[in-house]
């Protein structure tokens, strides 16, 4: 017979199940706002260098490709190292007169062509596999037909960055050498806004053909060939000098020259070797502008940069 | 309180049956589908921001905050359970969701523990509301740390949607089965309701009667035992009655000896005082008259020894031969009992004028013995 106490059990069993599961909340009051939150920064023990790295590699890639490097230099210089990245070069050499940046890794193009313009000054430059050269890949599809430039006529191509030496300047070079422009030579041509993103593109067949930075890739053809492996090359171009590390105009001189002598003995540091060896860099030596040169006369065939242009139309 | 009737208690106990099994089974399901669509929620959870994470990457190390910002409101556009996304790194708050500025607290309750998986955080609001917190490491936590609050509420109306349902559907088969176990128990009870009705119709006149019950075989078992239970007092109650006239014949016959005997008693105390035969017989007679229902009464009185015989009604005494009436003493000699006689066996015997005119006679012989 059903009794009270049977109900009373009955109705105990189901609160309690009713009620398991709810535990382990923890309460948080929504109603304490604030627009904007701004970085609650220590007190700051250590000054900062500000290090960018212009997008020759895609963000992640610069991230993963010179963090070590960052931080050797962080402790070598007892600063904290804000790592700067943007978008496109142009963005990175902008940041220069504006003094908002310390360091960077720049591109062999807007080197050659902004140092006066932008006021930075060349630390070092890397020497890889003997030489401080490197050189532009044309790659296409490793399974593709393409045996040359000329086979790539009303295709899919992609450059890097507008402002970049191997992914743009030097193929506009060989197109102008055939007495073609990118725009009556190529169907429809894109930027990647970075070398691994054209390797990309072309493993992937989203182009037909890409210029690579040829030291990238090496690098990545011995690191992670994944996508490498469904390129291949087809022609070289001249050598030009490796992309340095250069230093604002603000940064004080005796700092500036403290990270030089640290750049330029790195090799003969074992830590030091080791992360070079990792970036497949030999070791780093102060740049020539005969190195150089040849970028210029690049730009005197093609015609002259986009911060070129800008600033003689502002003159 | 007990339930008085039988129907009563099967109804209030199938219907508890139901109703505790009913809500304890939705409580169980919807309890465990909660569980299971929570987990879901997570696993959901963490897909977003991961996804999420990936695609925030590069707009944050390019410092691209308008990118970023549009990343997270369209994601937050898509997907209507994500109440609220925020991209933290080095202790700032880069880009939000949240219409009124961050919730201060809000940042500080959960927090990556590792550079490779998301960290799971439940929150609740200070108005009940509930959230799944994940804190999602960006590129290894190199590009900061997203946060992602999945509100639970969607999936709670769900799990509470399914509860409601299976309470109606509990109600339903309440219905049903009360309906049905009415019918069944009806059914079932019918024939005991029938065998009571019998019962209480039977009285000893009706016992020879046999109950028409058809059920399931206890019934009729019990049935069947009911009517061999009448059978066998209707058998009992015939053999009282037979009893009863037996001893209501006997206590007649005995009652009827002790009158007898009173009256032979009564006569011989009265006769033994009296001085002669006439006045004998006269008190005889009207002792007699008060036992039988007789208004005319002879007595005639003879022995083997007498050569006389008597006859006296209470007026006169007449005393005859007893050899011219022997037939009719031999006749009556023998008799142990009333008997009756008509008055041509009487022939030879002056009878006296109050018995003469009758043809019909009975005679009661009172024999003396010494």
């Amino acid at each position: 017979m059903v009794t009270t106490k049977h109900l009373m059990f009955l109705l105990v069993l189901f609160v309690a199940v009713g009620c398991t599961g709810e535990a382990g909340y923890k309460p948080v009051d929504f109603s304490e706002r604030a627009t904007h939150y701004p970085p609650v920064r220590d007190q700051e023990k250590m000054p900062t260098l500000r290090v960018a790295v212009a997008a020759m590699t895609s963000p992640k890639e610069t991230v993963v490709f010179y963090r070590e490097l960052l931080d050797y230099l962080a402790r070598k210089t007892n600063h904290e190292i804000t790592l700067i990245q943007r978008r496109t070069y142009g963005e990175i050499n902008e940041l220069f007169p504006k003094g908002e940046i310390d360091l960077a890794f720049i591109c062999t193009g807007p080197y050659a062509a902004g140092r006066e313009v932008f006021g930075f000054e060349p630390l070092a430059t890397p020497v890889i596999r003997g030489e401080p050269r490197y050189r532009s890949y044309l790659i296409v599809h490793m399974d593709s037909g393409f045996k040359d430039l000329s086979d790539l006529k009303g295709r899919v191509f992609a450059f890097t960055d507008p402002d970049s030496n191997t992914g743009a300047l030097v193929p506009k070079d060989w197109l102008a050498a055939l007495g073609e422009t990118p725009g009556s030579f190529f169907s429809e041509l894109i930027y990647t806004h970075s070398h691994d993103n054209s390797i990309l593109a072309v493993a992937k067949g989203l182009v037909d053909g890409a210029a690579v930075d040829g030291h990238l890739w090496e690098y990545y053809n011995q690191k992670n060939p994944f996508f490498t492996s469904m390129t291949r090359v087809i022609k070289k171009s001249s050598p030009f000098g490796s992309p340095p590390l250069v230093a604002s105009a603000y940064l004080p001189t005796q700092l500036k020259n403290r990270i030089r002598e640290i750049a330029l003995n790195m090799h003969q540091d074992p830590e030091g070797r080791r992360i070079l060896a990792e970036l497949m860099i030999d070791r780093l030596v102060v740049p020539e502008e005969v190195w150089y040169a040849p970028v210029k006369e690049l730009y005197r065939r093609v015609g002259p940069p986009p911060v070129a242009k800008n600033e003689a139309q502002e003159s | 309180m007990k339930p008085k009737s039988l129907k009563t208690a099967l109804l209030l106990t199938v219907a508890a049956v139901v109703v505790a099994s009913g809500l304890i089974i939705s409580q169980i399901v919807t309890h465990r589908y909660r569980v299971i669509l929570i987990q879901g929620a997570v696993a959901r959870a963490e897909n977003i921001a991961h996804s999420l994470s990936l695609a925030a990457t590069d707009p944050i190390l390019v410092n691209d905050r308008v990118a970023l910002q549009k990343l997270l409101t369209d994601q937050i556009t898509s997907t209507p359970d994500v109440a609220y996304l925020f991209v933290i790194r080095n202790q700032s708050v880069l880009s939000h969701t949240f219409e009124g500025g961050v919730p201060l607290q809000l940042i500080g309750a959960n927090d990556t523990v590792n550079a490779e998986s998301g960290h799971l955080e439940k929150l609740v609001s200070e108005n009940g509301e509930r959230f799944l917190d994940i804190a999602w490491p960006i590129f290894g936590g190199n590009a900061g740390v997203l946060r992602l609050g999945l509100s639970e509420t969607p999936y709670r109306a769900e799990a509470n949607r399914l509860w409601w349902q299976m309470n109606l559907i509990t109600l339903a088969v309440l219905l049903l089965a009360l309906l049905t176990s009415l019918w069944f128990i009806h059914r079932l009870t019918r024939p005991l309701v029938q065998l009571a009705a019998a019962a209480e119709k039977i009285d000893e006149v009706s016992l020879a009667t046999e109950i028409e019950i058809r059920g399931q075989s206890e019934v009729n078992k019990l049935a069947a035992s009911f009517n061999r239970m009448l059978a066998r007092l209707h058998g009992h109650t015939q053999k009282l009655k037979e009893s009863h006239g037996v001893l209501a014949a006997q206590h007649g016959e005995l009652d009827r000896a002790h009158q007898r005997v009173a009256t032979a008693l009564s006569i011989s105390r009265e006769v033994s005082a009296l001085p002669d035969l006439g006045s004998v017989s006269t008190c005889i007679i009207q002792a007699l008259g008060n036992v039988v229902e007789c208004r005319n009464l002879t007595l005639m009185v003879f022995s083997g020894a007498c050569p006389e015989v008597l006859l006296a009604d209470g007026k006169m005494l007449v005393a005859i031969a007893a050899t011219d009436v022997r037939p009719v003493l031999d006749k009556i000699a023998g008799l142990l009992s009333v008997a009756f006689f008509r008055k041509e066996d009487f022939q030879g015997v002056t009878l006296p004028p109050n018995i003469r005119k009758f043809n019909k006679m009975a005679v009661f012989p009172l024999q003396h013995n010494g």
